[in-house]
C-alpha cells in the first residue's frame, strides 16, 4: 500500500492542477472571508457574536469545492487520459488503487484546508481588529471549528473520489458536484419543507461538521452528528465507487 | 529471466449484449518467440488481449500467464510488460514522471525509469510534457512502461501504428531482441506485412473466432510462384500434372499454386523448360488472409 500511496502522491504532483486547484481555494477563501466579514449584518449571526464570528472562522471551507473535484478528477482523469489502463494493469486489484486514492486525497484535503485556514486567519483577524470587534469565540470554540473544516474538507474529496468511480465523464460529475454544492444543497437546506431531511444531507451535513451557520432557520445537525453523517455519505460514496471500479471493464 | 513463461487462452468468449466479440477463441505464445496477432478491425484482438491482461472479464473460458490468471500474478509487472494503446498518459505529465509513477507501484527506483528512456531511446524528451510527443514517441514511451519490470511476457497491441518507417524497423528488431532473449513476445496487428517482417508464429482470428494458428513458414506454403518461359503451354501442364494450380497463363508468364518456388524450379529442371524468372509472390501470408477472413461481399 506504500507502495500505491507513493504512485498516487507522484500523480497528483507531476501535473500542475494540484496548483491551479490550491490558488482557486484560497482565492476562494480569501473572496468568503471577505463577504463573510464585509456583508455581515448586525442580528443573531452579526459579528458581534459567537455564531457570527464561527462563520467567519469557518469559511475555510470554501477549500471542499477544490478538494471534490481533485478527488473526482483523481478517479475520471484515469479514464480521459485513458491511464486507467496501466494503472489497473499494474495493480489488478483494483479496490487497492481505490483505497490509496481515497487516503491520498482525505489527506490533501486536509492540506488544502490548513492552507485556506491561514487565509481565513490573515484576512479575519486583522480586520475584525480593525473593526473594533472583540473575540468572542472561545479558543476551544475556534479549534473545534478549524477542526471541523479541516475533516470536512477531507471528506469531500474521500466523496469526490466515489463519485468519479460512479460518475465517469469529467464533465458531468464535476457539474453535478457544484450544482450540488450551489444550488440544490443550500435550496433543500434552506426551504422549510425539506429542511428536515436535508440536514441529512452531505451538504448541510457538512456545514454542521464545518459548524458553518448560514441561515438560523435552516435546520442543522449537532457538530459530531453532522460529522458522522458526512462520514457515512463519504463511505458510501467509495464503497459504492469501488463497487463498481472493480467490476467495470476497462475497454 | 530465468525460464520462459507461455501464454495460453483456452476457450475465452466475450459477449457484449447481443454481440460475440470473442468466441470460444483458444491459442498459446511461446517463450523465444514472436506471436502475431493477427485479424482486421473489430475482429476481437483488442479484447481478446484484455481478458488475458485482467481488464475485460471474460464470458467464458480462460487466459492464463505462465498458469495463472493475470489477476492471480504477485507482482504483474515482473510478469507481464503490456503496451495496449498508444497514448495512456496524462498529456501535461512528462515522460519521466510518468515511468516514475510505475516504478512506484513496482517498488523500482527512479533510476530504472531513467534506464527505460535509454533503452527506448526517449532520453533528450524526458522532461517534457507528453503532450509535444509524435504518436511514435508515445509508442516508445508505451513500451518503456511495459518494460519497466524486465518481464519475460510482453503483450502489445498494435505497436506499429503511426511509427514512420525507420520507427517501424527499429521496433522489428528491438522485438526480436527481446524473444531472441527467451521472452514470449505477442504482438497484434492489422497489417500483415508488418507481422510478416517480424512474427515466428501467426494466430489469425477473425470476428472473434480462430481462423489459422500456426509457423509462419508453414502459412506461406500454398502461395503464389510465377514462372516467366517460352514454353508455357507445356509447362502448364506439367505443373498439373505435379499437382499444381494454374492460376494465369499469360503467354510468357504462369502464375501457380500449390506448388513452392523449388518444386517448381526442379521440375522445370527434369522436364528441360527453359526458365527466364521464377519468383515467390511476397504476399503469400496476404492472400491467405484475405482469403481467410474473407473480404465480405455484402448482401
Amino acid at each position: 500500500m506504500t507502495a500505491l500511496l507513493r504512485a498516487e502522491l507522484r500523480k497528483l504532483t507531476t501535473t500542475w492542477l494540484w496548483l491551479w486547484m490550491l490558488v482557486l481555494g484560497l482565492a476562494m477563501t480569501g473572496a468568503t472571508t471577505s463577504a463573510a466579514i464585509g456583508f455581515a449584518e448586525p442580528g443573531p449571526l452579526g459579528l458581534e457574536s459567537a455564531a457570527g464570528q464561527r462563520t467567519v472562522f469557518a469559511q475555510a471551507s470554501a477549500a471542499l469545492l477544490v478538494a471534490g473535484i481533485l478527488g473526482i478528477v483523481a478517479v475520471t482523469g484515469e479514464f480521459t487520459h485513458r491511464t486507467a489502463t496501466p494503472t489497473f494493469l499494474a495493480t489488478p486489484r483494483r479496490g487497492r488503487v481505490v483505497l490509496a486514492k481515497l487516503l491520498t486525497y482525505a489527506t490533501a484535503g486536509l492540506l488544502y484546508a490548513a492552507a485556506c485556514t491561514a487565509v481565513v486567519l490573515a484576512v479575519a483577524l486583522p480586520w475584525l481588529a480593525a473593526k473594533g470587534v472583540d473575540l468572542v469565540l472561545p479558543g476551544t470554540d475556534l479549534a473545534r471549528t478549524l477542526v471541523g473544516v479541516a475533516l470536512e474538507v477531507a471528506l469531500y474529496a474521500v466523496l469526490g473520489v466515489g463519485l468519479g468511480c460512479l460518475v465517469r465523464n469529467h464533465i458531468a460529475a464535476i457539474v453535478g458536484f457544484v450544482v450540488y454544492l450551489f444550488v440544490l444543497g443550500p435550496i433543500l437546506s434552506g426551504v422549510r419543507a425539506t429542511s428536515e431531511v436535508a440536514q441529512y444531507l452531505p451538504y448541510q451535513a457538512g456545514n454542521a461538521l464545518g459548524r458553518l451557520t448560514s441561515s438560523v432557520h435552516a435546520e442543522i445537525l449537532g457538530q459530531a452528528a453532522g460529522g458522522l453523517v458526512l462520514l457515512a455519505w463519504a463511505l458510501a460514496f467509495a464503497a459504492l465507487g469501488t463497487r463498481v471500479a472493480i467490476r467495470r471493464d476497462i475497454t | 529471466m530465468s525460464e520462459g513463461v507461455r501464454i495460453e487462452v483456452e476457450g475465452l468468449s466475450k459477449s457484449f449484449g447481443d454481440v460475440r466479440a470473442v468466441d470460444a477463441l483458444s491459442f498459446s505464445a511461446e517463450p523465444g518467440e514472436v506471436t502475431g496477432f493477427l485479424g482486421p478491425n473489430g475482429a476481437g484482438k483488442t479484447t481478446t488481449l484484455r481478458m488475458l491482461l485482467g481488464l475485460v472479464e471474460p464470458t467464458d473460458g480462460r487466459a492464463t500467464i505462465g498458469g495463472s490468471t493475470y489477476a492471480d500474478l504477485d507482482r504483474p509487472a515482473d510478469v507481464v510488460g503490456a503496451a495496449l494503446e498508444a497514448s495512456s498518459f496524462h498529456p501535461g505529465r512528462s515522460g519521466r514522471d510518468h515511468l516514475r509513477i510505475y516504478c512506484d507501484v513496482n517498488g523500482y527506483p527512479d533510476t530504472r525509469a531513467i534506464e527505460m528512456l535509454a533503452l527506448v531511446g526517449l532520453t533528450e524528451a524526458a522532461r517534457r510534457p507528453v503532450r509535444g510527443y509524435s504518436l511514435g514517441m508515445r509508442q516508445r514511451l508505451g513500451l518503456a512502461t511495459a518494460l519497466v519490470g524486465d518481464p519475460p511476457v510482453l503483450v502489445l497491441d498494435e505497436p506499429s501504428n503511426g511509427l514512420d518507417p525507420a520507427g517501424i524497423a527499429w521496433l522489428r528488431e528491438f522485438l526480436k531482441e527481446l524473444a531472441g532473449e527467451g521472452r514470449t513476445v505477442l504482438v497484434s496487428s492489422h497489417a500483415l506485412m508488418e507481422v510478416q517482417q517480424i512474427a515466428d508464429r501467426v494466430v489469425i482470428i477473425d470476428r472473434g473466432r480462430l481462423v489459422r494458428d500456426g509457423r509462419l513458414h508453414e502459412l506461406t506454403v500454398g502461395g503464389q510462384v510465377l514462372v516467366t518461359t517460352p514454353d508455357t503451354d507445356r509447362f502448364a501442364r506439367v505443373l498439373v500434372s505435379a499437382g499444381g494450380t494454374v492460376i494465369r497463363n499469360s503467354g510468357d508468364t504462369l502464375e501457380t499454386e500449390g506448388l513452392t518456388a523449388r518444386e517448381v524450379g526442379r521440375l522445370a529442371f527434369e522436364h528441360h523448360v527453359e526458365l527466364h524468372g521464377l519468383e515467390k509472390r511476397q504476399d503469400g501470408l496476404e492472400q491467405i488472409f484475405f482469403s481467410l477472413t474473407g473480404v465480405e461481399v455484402q448482401r
